[in-house]
């Protein structure tokens, strides 16, 4: 997850998270780890000390009471769980100590990009309650589930909590995409992906293939796998909950468009056709990136074709951007079709602000079937009007050209071999 | 009517083109285009007009293929680790086999496949013939990615900075296998 660091979810600028509950969190866990500091190295200092006493660096292997003994006396257990000696308010402080600066490090990173990217959805006392019990759950269950040599590892570290707030961003963004920053600079370092398959790949696969591997008596790893998971799920349960207890609509992305929703009042003359058809354009409005508005938007205007304006689909199709063409190729190209089909007619501001490859994508998605290949050419044309003195005009003429021949020779065979053999 | 002598074996020979004036040889059957046909040579054109990748967006596109295979190297290595204690030393050629079957497939085959490796899909790049816009063969690919970059590499990396020299941005690779990188939109 270093490397590709997921920054925010794709959305405009003025819904961008914001940074300082990010620099709060962090600024928390620098204060606990100067203030846990003195504890820590005498902790390192103890251990190193019982690595010499019994000359043997594994101390954890049970080789009788004395070793077990002397490790409840540890001085990091007075401030942090182990399945052997735990109690509750150290199960909540253990989600901010950290065991050297390498670990800080790499939770502050984890921290940062956590808080940052759940601050679209969620306010900061929400983010802060969030991190501390999903960190306290996925801490508590790795203890539960650890194996008996392991007694008197203290569990702490700030990544339960991380995961946790992995889990719900999870749920909150599943259908959209995610801009990941790979550590290249310039602009080109930043990719949007999609969160539903890739977050889940990045951020919790392989930790679910090696906490089911833990369990296992051989194998010892320095990471706390299982307290990933059971932040990771405890986050994702709690995101489903607070959602349900919201009523946040499906196709509502961030906290600004569910906050207008939940404070919106419904129109003195509702019309069951105009009124959700203007409200979904007002979403759009606040957040022009919102693909699953488009899509509710596509659907509903297909249901009632008739009683649609021209200012609607004006309107409507000044959210049909390229990224959504590339994404949404079949229901955009869908659309488009059945627009044709009746007879309406494009806005010549789409046309002339679209670009050719996104003609082309829709164009593969149009040409079947084939008694609707004319809508197909009938799209083009309208294309090459708007584009006739640009250039794109001489592609264009080339596959008017050819589209006009392979349609002909569909519709009329015999026709289309004597007008070839003519020309040849 | 036809004489003896051109008897329905006789035409088989005149099919053939063994025979004087008058020889008959049916048409040959044209194969039959369809829409997508069209599409796909119009996409190969416009792809040709597309601008060539910055070399800034070509390293960047490297550089994340990098992290990608990273990551599949080091998940696959800590869980046959993980899966030694349970399972036995037989593990160890099969997870090479399949990393070499891995690598093939995102190094090469996603070249005639898709266009580009997952990096340079992913920043709207594709690599195409550089005559005709269509996607690299897989001889071609195989000169491109094996032998072409193996070159680059030997020119102490000279061949893959050969792009900041040249007008058409292309690297040694690319000349090899008369290839070309082309940004076909502003981004992912």
């Amino acid at each position: 997850m270093i490397l590709l660091m997921p920054i925010s979810p794709e959305v405009p600028r003025p819904h961008m998270p914001p940074l300082w509950p990010a620099l709060i969190f962090v600024l928390f866990l620098c204060i606990a780890y100067l203030e846990s500091f003195s504890i820590i190295t005498s902790d390192t200092t103890y251990i190193e000390s019982l690595r010499v006493v019994t000359q043997t660096d594994d101390i954890y292997t049970p080789s009788g009471k004395t070793i077990g003994t002397y490790l409840k006396l540890r001085p990091l257990i007075k401030i942090a769980p182990c399945r052997g000696d735990w109690n509750i308010a150290r199960l909540l402080i253990a989600n901010f100590l950290h065991g050297n600066l390498l670990h800080l490090l790499l939770n502050l990173i984890g921290i940062f990009a956590g808080v940052r990217i759940c601050s679209t959805f969620l306010s900061f006392p929400t983010i802060f309650m969030l991190f501390v019990l999903g960190g306290t759950f996925g801490i508590s269950s790795s203890m539960l589930a650890s194996l008996p040599v392991s007694e008197f590892v203290p569990h702490i570290g700030a990544s339960a909590g991380i995961f946790a707030l992995m889990g719900t961003y999870y749920v909150y963004n599943f259908n959209y995409r995610t801009r990941y920053f790979f550590w290249f600079p310039s602009q080109q370092g930043i990719i949007p992906l999609k969160t539903s398959w890739f977050f889940f790949v990045d951020v919790i696969l392989l930790e679910m293939i090696l906490s089911a591997a833990q369990l296992s008596p051989g194998y010892f790893d320095g990471v706390d796998h299982m307290a990933h998971v059971g932040g990771f799920v405890s986050g994702a349960v709690a995101a489903l909950l607070i959602r349900k207890f919201q009523r946040w609509p499906p196709y509502l992305q961030t906290r600004l468009e569910y906050t207008y929703w939940s404070n919106v009042s419904p129109p003195k003359e509702y019309d069951r056709v105009h009124s959700p058809i203007a409200l979904l354009l007002h979403f759009l409005e606040i957040n022009p990136y919102n693909d699953l508005t488009k899509l509710k938007l596509l659907r509903l205007i297909g249901t009632c074709w008739d009683e649609i304006s021209d200012q609607e689909l004006d309107r409507l199709f000044t959210f049909m951007s390229p990224t959504f063409i590339r994404l949404y190729p079949a229901d955009a190209s869908h659309f488009i079709k059945e627009l044709l089909a009746r007879g309406r007619v494009l806005p010549h501001h789409w046309l002339a602000r679209t670009p050719y490859d996104s003609v082309i994508r829709l164009a593969h998605f149009m040409a079947n079937p084939q008694e609707e290949q004319h809508l197909l050419y009938r799209f083009v044309l309208e294309y090459r009007k708007v584009h006739s003195a640009g250039d794109a005009d001489r592609k264009l003429e080339f596959l008017v050209r050819k589209l006009s021949s392979i349609i002909d020779q569909q519709s009329n065979p015999s026709e289309a071999l004597a007008s070839e053999q003519k020309q040849r | 009517m036809m004489p003896r002598e051109f008897s329905c074996c006789s035409i088989n020979l005149f099919c053939q083109g063994e025979g004087g004036v008058g020889t008959y040889l049916p048409a040959k059957r044209r194969p039959k285009r369809s829409v997508s046909d069209a599409l796909r040579e119009a996409e190969e054109d416009h792809f040709l007009d597309c601008p060539q990748a910055p070399f800034l967006q070509r390293a960047a596109a490297f550089f994340l293929d990098c992290i990608f295979l990273f990551l599949i190297w080091s998940a696959t290595r800590r869980l046959s680790i993980a899966m030694e204690s349970v399972i036995s030393h037989w593990l160890q050629p099969l997870r090479y086999a399949l990393t070499c079957v891995f690598f093939w497939h995102y190094g090469i085959w996603t070249l005639p496949r898709f266009g580009g490796s997952p990096g340079k899909l992913l920043l709207g790049l594709r690599v195409v013939n550089v005559l005709s816009g269509q996607r690299l063969g897989l001889r071609e690919a195989l000169l491109r990615e094996l032998i072409g970059k193996v070159l680059s590499f030997c020119t102490l990396g000279f061949g893959f900075f050969l792009p900041l020299l040249r007008q058409d941005m292309r690297a040694l690779h690319d000349l090899i296998s008369a290839s070309t990188v082309k940004k076909i939109r502003g981004g992912p």
